[in-house]
């Protein structure tokens, strides 16, 4: 069954009705959300995207596409992989939707031969920044999964190709696009949380990353589990850590100086070549620190990115705001005196004590940051994406998001090989 | 009177490192919420500028630099670190804000302190420029002998503004303020909490009582008093309790009577003008 999210169009009633329409003028790339209805109806004005790669993210995209495809008048023109039983899957998605794109095994025949307006490429992570330079080079926008490539210098060339061609390039950080990020965000640069001294964040779960392989034939071992080897992927660095980078970075408004880290494969040790295992610290300039780490061989903690200042704190993933002024706990001598005055009760209040406390957790039980949580952050951001290829453009500051927090994804991964602490080369400053 | 001719307005902060309470009664309601907001307001604003662990706040500030060069303070500070001076001539010395560093050491099991004492006060103080200089690199200034009670005054002045008439504000019962009277009484009656709540019952109109004691909820904590004289922490389970008109002078002087040796307490006492001062051993 097909989850019911929340449109672009009921979102922005939704931010209308709960006041938060100041989060849309506080995030410029939000004025793809503008309340304005898609433009172009017309066969001509068709939006025409094609899926490269179509593996389990490539058809997740695809399915969020058609749930507003029609309204957006969008189209699926064509889909590309050279994993047969991914491609079939993927064209089985389009045509219960009524749509009947093309197929190809080699992305360069979507460039040739479809010419879309745009490509969503959700290839393995080593083969993001051919894909992506080589239509840029013919003209054709590009939403580029995260992380955006294997190699620090293929993201710059992504970038660079990106401004010679002007072409747009988003990456896939849909918490740009999520409402509790948003309006937690505001909140952040408001100051509300006062002095942010520390982010933590982490990932964890407990499984061995592993897809199956068709009829467990080991040659499709590196094509199927690709996160695992180091030709092609970072493993839970590029494919975990890369979002809550990004979100680290969005919420201080700045790029890290510095990282270090360190890794192991602790429990996982069935061939793989990525880490199981990662800790690392991210420094900022004013000496706000991010503090992350993955697993996946324990998952009572689960997914979280926690935003620490002194007045307060925001757990994004759960959608909660925490004030660091206990409010929720009463001190029971107190709440005596409450119920005695409600009971007509004259009695002594036996409250008098010393009151030094000890430095515990805070007991606020916290409050969600919006309300309405019931939506998907990718379909908005592909929403967004549509809009963006329409107005020819997208907000810079959206691709500088992804390519920082590629490079320091990266630099997170050199960190932990070289076991030094390591600050962004030069030529990788944008 | 009926349950629901009594308007109660009740609503807890945290502030100091503990809670406030604010408990509100009587015919203003229409004052309740808007005096809470100022409360809370005013109490954002004192520990911006009296807390010494923030690192945002004034006293960190000063605390930071005062030794190496005269700091211009506030007129909070300026009026919060010479209503201390008054408290230490008072105490006879036995209040001493300046001794920070001296109570965290002895906090922290630094029993070995006495060498590390500065005796007299160590605050160069200029109220032509409202400026101050620690005499010494030791001199750490703690306002958490009578912060709370300074927070009270404040919001005393509040209540005031807004003819607030019932009020009972506890600050996690060590230090409390009380304005008019219980709704179903002639006054607030106070008791200790816990095995201590038989001892007595104090009771409060236009009233402010401090506790002070030796035991903390923390038994892992228990010397957090100490002898600014000796730097010796007090080991005697004692506990005082003042009821004052003022609550900075409870405060100070709870404290005060529970540092200070048994035989200083009457020296002490001349210089308050206070209502009631009962101290409890071993109990």
């Amino acid at each position: 069954m097909n989850k019911i999210y929340q449109s672009r169009r009921d979102f922005l009633r939704n931010l209308a009705i709960t006041g938060s329409v100041a989060t849309l003028a506080a995030s410029p790339w939000l004025g793809a959300f503008s309340n304005t209805p898609f433009k172009g109806k017309g066969p001509n004005d068709k939006v025409r995207l094609s899926v490269i790669g179509t593996g389990i993210r490539g058809r997740q995209l695809l399915r969020l596409l058609f749930t507003f495809a029609s309204e957006a008048n969008v189209t699926v023109s064509s889909l590309c992989d050279n994993f047969a039983p991914h491609l079939e899957e993927a064209l089985e998605i389009c045509h219960l939707n009524g749509v009947k794109p093309k197929t190809y095994t080699d992305y360069r025949d979507v460039i040739e031969k479809d010419k879309p307006d745009a490509v969503l490429i959700a290839t393995p992570l080593h083969e993001h920044a051919r894909a992506t330079i080589d239509c840029f080079s013919a003209g054709i926008h590009v939403f580029c999964e995260k992380s955006m490539a294997r190699t620090l210098d293929d993201t710059r060339a992504m970038y660079d190709a990106h401004i010679a061609s002007n072409r747009i390039l988003v990456v896939g950080h849909q918490r740009l696009f999520n409402p509790v990020y948003l309006e937690g965000m505001q909140r952040i640069h408001n100051g509300e949380l006062g002095t942010i001294g520390q982010i933590r964040a982490y990932w964890h779960r407990n499984n061995d990353w592993r897809r199956p392989l068709p009829n467990n034939d080991m040659k499709f071992e590196r094509q199927i589990n690709w996160r695992l080897y180091k030709e092609y992927s970072a493993g839970l660095l590029t494919e975990l850590m890369s979002h809550q980078i990004q979100v680290a970075n969005w919420a201080l408004q700045q790029s890290p100086v510095s990282v270090m880290g360190t890794a192991s494969i602790r429990f996982w040790r069935d061939g793989r070549e990525v880490h199981d295992n990662v800790a690392l610290i991210y420094s900022y300039a004013d000496g706000t620190k991010c503090i992350y780490d993955s697993m996946i061989s324990n998952k009572k903690y689960g997914l979280e990115e926690q935003i620490m200042g002194h007045l307060g704190t925001i757990e994004f993933e759960t959608n909660r705001q925490y004030s660091e002024k206990d409010e929720s706990i009463k001190a029971p001598g107190i709440q005596q005196m409450i119920s005695d005055i409600e009971n007509k009760v004259f009695d002594k209040l036996p409250i008098g004590g010393a009151s030094w406390v000890p430095e515990i957790a805070v007991g606020d039980q916290g409050k969600k940051i919006i309300e309405n949580d019931q939506f998907s952050d990718t379909a908005l951001q592909l929403e967004a994406l549509v809009n963006f290829i329409r107005k020819g453009s997208a907000p810079e500051k959206l691709t500088k998001e992804g390519y920082n927090a590629s490079i320091w994804t990266l630099l997170g991964e050199n960190a932990i090989d070289t076991g030094q602490e390591l600050k962004m080369p030069e030529k990788y400053i944008i | 009177m009926k349950s629901s001719d009594i308007n109660l307005f009740h609503r807890s902060i945290g502030a100091m490192n503990s809670q406030l309470d604010i408990v509100l009664w009587g015919s203003q309601t229409s004052n309740f919420e808007a005096a809470f907001q100022t409360i809370s307001e005013q109490t954002t604003h004192y520990e911006m500028v009296l807390s010494r662990y923030n690192s945002q706040s004034e006293l960190y500030r000063l605390n930071q630099n005062a030794y190496k060069q005269s700091i211009e303070v506030s007129n909070l500070l300026w009026t919060a670190i010479n209503r201390a001076a008054t408290y230490y001539e008072n105490t006879v010395e036995y209040f001493d804000i300046a001794q920070g560093r001296l109570y965290h050491k002895i906090k922290q099991g630094d029993e070995d302190s006495e060498d590390k004492i500065k005796h007299g006060w160590q605050l160069e103080l200029n109220s032509t420029e409202k400026s101050v200089r620690f005499a010494n690199p030791h001199v750490l200034l703690d306002f958490g002998g009578m912060g709370k009670g300074i927070l009270l005054e404040g919001i005393d002045n509040i209540l005031e503004k807004f003819q607030i008439q019932n009020s009972f504000i506890s600050f996690g019962g060590s230090s409390v303020l009380t304005r008019g009277k219980h709704p179903h009484g002639s006054f607030w009656p106070f008791s200790l909490s816990g095995k201590q709540s038989s001892l007595k019952t104090w009771e409060l109109n236009k009233h402010s009582i401090s506790v002070s004691s030796t035991r903390t909820n923390n038994s892992r904590k228990n010397k957090h008093i100490v002898n600014p004289l000796t730097g010796k922490s007090i080991e005697e389970e004692i506990t005082v309790v003042v009821k004052a008109s003022n609550p900075v002078d409870a405060e100070v002087l709870s404290t005060s009577l529970l540092a200070a040796p048994k035989n200083m307490h009457r020296i002490i006492l001349s210089n308050f003008d206070i209502n009631e001062v009962d101290i409890f051993e071993n109990q």
